[in-house]
């Protein structure tokens, strides 16, 4: 394998071998190492010090079903700490399959300047792209797989990301009707801004697999993996994940009081029956639109949907959970189409939706809309597209659009946005929200679920739960796989080990895979450590330590020093 | 629904033709509970099927 650094500053491209101290990381633990072995931790985020970089999983490009999710990261501008966002689609494997480590931008270009790059089996070059300035990310990508072929990946940024917007993330194409998949959370969309590369286009690795160290063991745990996802009664062909998606929780986080309800007020929606995932799937069927779509090739859950409308045109492709909360619920919006619209013009403008929602939340309670008032509510994004004041304040997210509006209720862990699970009625969650070193994320440690080990409004237990949990997600985010697919990996690690084995014949055993996901956590926060990130900045806002949510009158009590205690057994 | 005799979440589940194994979440007055756990008069209870948070 090898890395192809991308010099924007100089506008050069270089194929490097792969350093010894990063061949045994891929996705989000290569990521955290290269971040702390490369980049000054306190440089500015949108300057010319901080890198971007683009890295398959471990298991990426073998067939390994689910295995081909993208890793980027970077330093973050909204959390001032490590960021890595992963999104589905086609990049993981197209570029393990070619053969490539990661992709790591750095420098910046002459400002205003604009350029792709574009990567094949064996070249890349960077090019002029200021035809592609302005446009939004799903303009960006269909010229260019005009132009490059309807088979090729294409990573772009929208409006948001060339405004340098701390909401904005990053799309990517994937198979068929999934054409944007998103990078989302964390800013990384205004990195690549800041560099001036409004895309990158890789072409169809074609004839292209990766080498197996033991294609036998491979194989059987590939085999195996794929079966126990297929039994398994939440993720096979009859599970709600693949019939529904993940609005197949709206109905279950709204009974449980944790649904963020107009700006995060309160925990359950007296309109969450119309946000559900089963009447999503009666519309959608019912318009000759798709349910149980995928977004990569080989994934066994398929778990996407093509949203269409009334007379079965596509609005997007794919409407879930988070978006339906923070953009439906938490806007006090119950009609899936207006949601869907609205997830669309989030898609293109390439806006992190969980950032965008919470954003229009905090902007609603300070009166510049009514809840539920769809057309205002649309007024409002369209102008961060078009990049006005206001837009400008909303696409950089709640933080600064709570702090410009004056509004107390900013839901925020580590200045990025709460995604779909208040943490007053699913106390896991804030623990996680409050303490990962990737900011609030529900995809670091989701406590969702488990109640069988914690009860989810008490106060016992919360802390051993987000580690065991964190301490899951990086092996998840390290190794390319979708978070979906962990339950046949949590009950029989040997499986992973077996999977990585197979392909890189490294004898690892079951010690070894947990040394290396603990290792992840730990480079991360002495990354933050060193970027000047301290205990006090790991907290859930004072105002949820106060206010009680309905209907449980949960208040956030789990007490800072398990907050700082977390990861002392890590 | 009426039940004849106090019953747990589990003894209702079969009650009502469903299958424990085939239960995820369970909510009794929106709070997550478990099969052996009693359920109380006059309360809400909501059976979902396996689910995974996204």
């Amino acid at each position: 394998m090898k890395l192809l650094r991308v010099d924007m500053g100089q506008l050069e491209v270089h194929w490097v071998p792969v350093p010894p101290v990063f061949e045994q990381l891929g996705g989000r633990a290569l990521i955290s190492k290269l971040l702390l072995e490369e980049i000054p931790p306190t440089c500015d985020a949108l300057g010319p010090h901080n890198i971007l970089i683009f890295s398959p999983g471990l298991l990426a490009g073998g067939g390994v079903t689910t295995a081909g999710r993208l890793s980027v990261g970077g330093k973050s501008p909204l959390t001032g700490g490590v960021k890595e966002a992963n999104g589905g689609g086609t990049a993981g494997d197209t570029l393990a399959k070619l053969g490539i480590k990661a992709i790591v931008v750095e420098g910046q270009a002459a400002r205003g300047d604009w350029y792709m790059l574009h990567v094949t089996s064996d070249s890349a070059s960077l090019l002029p792209a200021g035809d592609l300035r302005g446009l939004g990310t799903y303009a960006t990508s269909d010229r260019l797989q005009e132009r490059y072929g309807a088979d090729c990946t294409v990573i772009s940024i929208g409006q948001a990301g060339e405004y340098l917007m701390v909401g904005a993330g990053i799309a990517i194409t994937g198979d068929r009707d999934q054409r944007s998949n998103h990078a989302a959370r964390g800013g990384l969309g205004a990195v690549m801004g800041s560099k001036g590369l409004k895309a990158i286009v890789i072409d169809k690795p074609l004839g292209k697999s990766i080498p197996l160290a033991d294609a036998d063991l491979f194989r059987t745990a590939t085999r195996t993996f794929a079966q126990k996802l297929i039994n398994d009664p939440k993720l096979g062909t009859q599970g709600s994940q693949h019939l529904y998606g993940t609005a197949s929780i709206v109905g279950a986080v709204n009974e449980i009081g944790s649904l963020p309800t107009q700006n995060f007020s309160r925990g359950s929606f007296e309109h969450a029956a119309d946000l559900r995932g089963e009447h999503l799937r009666e519309l959608v069927l019912e318009r000759e639109g798709k349910v149980g779509t995928r977004c990569m090739p080989g994934c066994v859950i398929a778990c996407r949907n093509l949203y269409t409308d009334e007379d079965g045109k596509p609005i997007v492709g794919t409407l879930q959970y988070e978006t339906i909360a923070l953009i439906g619920s938490n806007l006090g919006l119950s009609n899936l189409d207006d949601v869907a619209r609205l997830n669309y013009m989030c898609n293109d403008f390439g806006l992190d939706t969980i950032e965008t929602g919470a954003a229009l939340g905090v902007a609603l309670e300070a009166g510049l809309a009514k809840f539920g008032d769809t057309e205002s509510i649309f007024a409002l994004l369209k102008q961060v597209g078009e990049g006005t004041v206001l837009g400008r304040v909303l696409g950089n997210g709640v933080v600064t659009t709570g702090r410009v509006l004056g509004i107390r209720r900013i839901p925020a862990a580590l200045g990025q946005a709460m995604p779909g699970y208040d943490p007053r009625s699913l106390k896991g969650n804030g623990v996680t929200y409050a303490t990962s070193p990737q900011g609030a994320d529900h995809t670091a440690g989701n406590a969702f679920g488990a109640r069988k080990e914690v009860n989810p409004l008490g106060v016992q237990g919360q802390r051993e739960l987000s580690l065991k949990l964190q301490i899951i997600a990086a092996m998840l985010d390290a190794t390319g796989l979708c978070l979906f697919a962990r339950p046949p990996v949590i009950a029989d690690p040997q499986l992973m080990v077996d999977m990585i084995n197979g392909i890189f014949g490294w004898g690892w055993n079951k010690q070894d895979l947990d040394r290396f996901n603990r290792q992840v956590l730990r480079t991360e926060l002495e990354f933050n450590r060193r970027a000047g990130i301290t205990a006090a900045d790991y907290r859930i806002p004072e105002y949820m330590r106060e206010e009680p949510l309905a209907p449980h009158n949960a208040i956030f009590d789990v007490p800072d020093s398990d907050l700082d205690s977390v990861f002392e057994t890590l | 629904m009426t039940l004849e005799r106090p019953m747990n979440v589990q003894e209702v589940a079969i009650f009502i033709g469903l299958n424990p194994d085939e239960i995820g979440l369970i909510a009794i007055n929106g709070v997550q509970s478990e099969l052996d756990d009693s359920v109380p008069p006059g309360c809400r209870l909501c059976f979902f099927p396996p689910m995974s948070g996204g």
